[in-house]
């Protein structure tokens, strides 16, 4: 993702100052961001159905507020701020709704196609059903650490915090998952 | 039931591809997102999302041709791609060597499982996929022992270089050396030296400080065929070193040069 999100790829024009660049502009956010946006909606908990409706809500808040990015922090870092806001939003409005909301169609049982397949999503579910268990600052450093893989000191960037409260966070979370981990081998 | 680390980081992998979305996903969203804003028409001409940096995409779009300049070239040819390190590797004089620290034969073992392969990091696992969709993709895997020549230390190498690169492209450059030091502690004696000191380099002359040029010259001395030279350039400004300089500029800058102790 990458970059901007930053994540990136690396072209020959991101070789030079961002001074000397174009303004970034929303078709390259929206190409080169919506991965990343993706999956950090689903690591910070959002359901697959209401996915395209908090993927769009990211990328309208981007659009409006493209304008007004300065820089000051890297694009994926700004665009994680929207994310986990929206996240949130939804993540509230899921638990006001109806227990007798019907099932998600994307469940990873009944999903046909190759095992492959198969367990890539059911693994997706376990970890989005562990983070809808976590506090907000345990989820964003499950999500950024161990999903996005982004490293430790860039994380406590973008969660303006120490690196040491991250590295904390991080054994904190992942102790938390290995133990999820080994509770669901065992049933 | 006990887990060991590896199966942990193998979970999670396989989590990382069936969180991603698809061309498709990418596709409707845009089309919904038309609706609601007013987007240029070279969005909806273009705006086909691109891979993250995850290492399992970054497979696919090297088979897609347009990523051949990503740093994460280097784990890539282990599996016997043309890797090329931390963006302008292209043209690098000493391509054949970095190739041949490799297992280049890992290549002819490999069964080639579709449009595209991408390496875990710290699993050594490979992948590979012809859509990422949770509902249509189709993925094939071979086994780890099909790498066995893989060097997992490479590949984290290379990894943590494409973040510092990142961090250069954003120009955060005191995130860039932090993440540097980092690399160094972690693997002091990698693979990818050259382009550690090039992005230090380059951190230092977008830091602006009085140093940066003396890093730079070093390490145009230490380098004098390095394809990152002339990126150093640009960012850096002329080297003592450089030809284009008037050999009595380059005899008054090498003279106040300070002694080469081959750390930036």
């Amino acid at each position: 993702m990458d970059g901007p999100l930053s994540s990136l790829v690396v072209s020959p024009d991101l070789h030079v100052p961002r001074s000397r660049l174009e303004p970034v502009d929303f078709t390259r956010v929206y190409r080169e961001g919506f991965p990343f946006v993706w999956r950090c909606l689903r690591g910070l908990g959002v359901r697959d159905t209401a996915l395209d409706d908090a993927t769009q809500d990211v990328f309208v808040v981007v659009h409006r507020r493209l304008d007004t990015f300065r820089g000051d922090s890297s694009l994926r870092t700004w665009l994680y701020g929207i994310v986990r806001n929206v996240a949130s939003n939804h993540r509230r409005r899921s638990l006001r709704k109806s227990p007798t909301d019907p099932l998600d169609p994307t469940l990873p049982s009944t999903a046909p196609g190759p095992l492959e397949q198969v367990e890539d999503a059911e693994a997706a579910a376990f970890v989005q059903d562990f983070v809808g268990g976590l506090d907000d600052k345990k989820r964003d450093v499950f999500v950024l650490v161990l999903i996005e893989e982004l490293s430790i000191p860039e994380v406590a960037e973008m969660l303006s915090i120490p690196v040491n409260t991250a590295y904390t966070r991080l054994r904190s979370v992942r102790a938390e998952f290995r133990a999820a981990l080994e509770r669901r081998g065992d049933e | 039931m006990r887990l060991s680390e590896r199966d942990e980081l193998e979970f999670l992998s396989r989590a990382r591809r069936g969180l991603l979305p698809s061309d498709r996903d990418g596709e409707r969203v845009l089309a919904a997102l038309s609706g609601i804003v007013a987007l240029p028409a070279s969005t909806l001409a273009r705006a086909a999302p691109e891979p993250s940096l995850d290492l399992h995409t970054i497979g696919k779009s090297l088979a897609r041709g347009w990523l051949a300049r990503v740093a994460i070239g280097a784990a890539i040819a282990a599996a016997g791609g043309a890797g090329y390190h931390f963006g302008y590797a292209a043209g690098r004089a000493d391509d054949d060597k970095r190739q041949t620290r490799v297992a280049p034969t890992t290549a002819a073992s490999i069964p080639n499982p579709g449009p595209s392969r991408a390496i875990s990091a710290k699993t050594g696992e490979t992948a590979a996929t012809t859509q990422t969709s949770t509902q249509h993709r189709t993925t094939v895997r071979p086994a780890v022992s099909a790498l066995p020549g893989l060097d997992p230390d490479l590949a984290e190498e290379a990894r943590s270089v494409a973040r510092i690169e990142r961090s250069l492209r954003d120009e955060n450059p005191r995130l860039a050396l932090g993440l540097l030091d980092e690399l160094d502690r972690a693997l002091p004696s990698g693979q990818l030296k050259e382009e550690r000191q090039a992005a230090r380099v380059i951190a230092h002359c977008q830091l602006g400080g009085e140093t940066a040029s003396t890093f730079a010259a070093r390490f145009g001395k230490q380098n004098p065929n390095s394809a990152y030279l002339s990126r150093i350039r640009e960012i850096c400004g002329p080297t003592p070193s450089d030809p284009a300089r008037s050999p009595a500029t380059q005899r008054e800058s090498m003279a106040t040069d300070p002694p080469d102790r081959g750390d930036y």
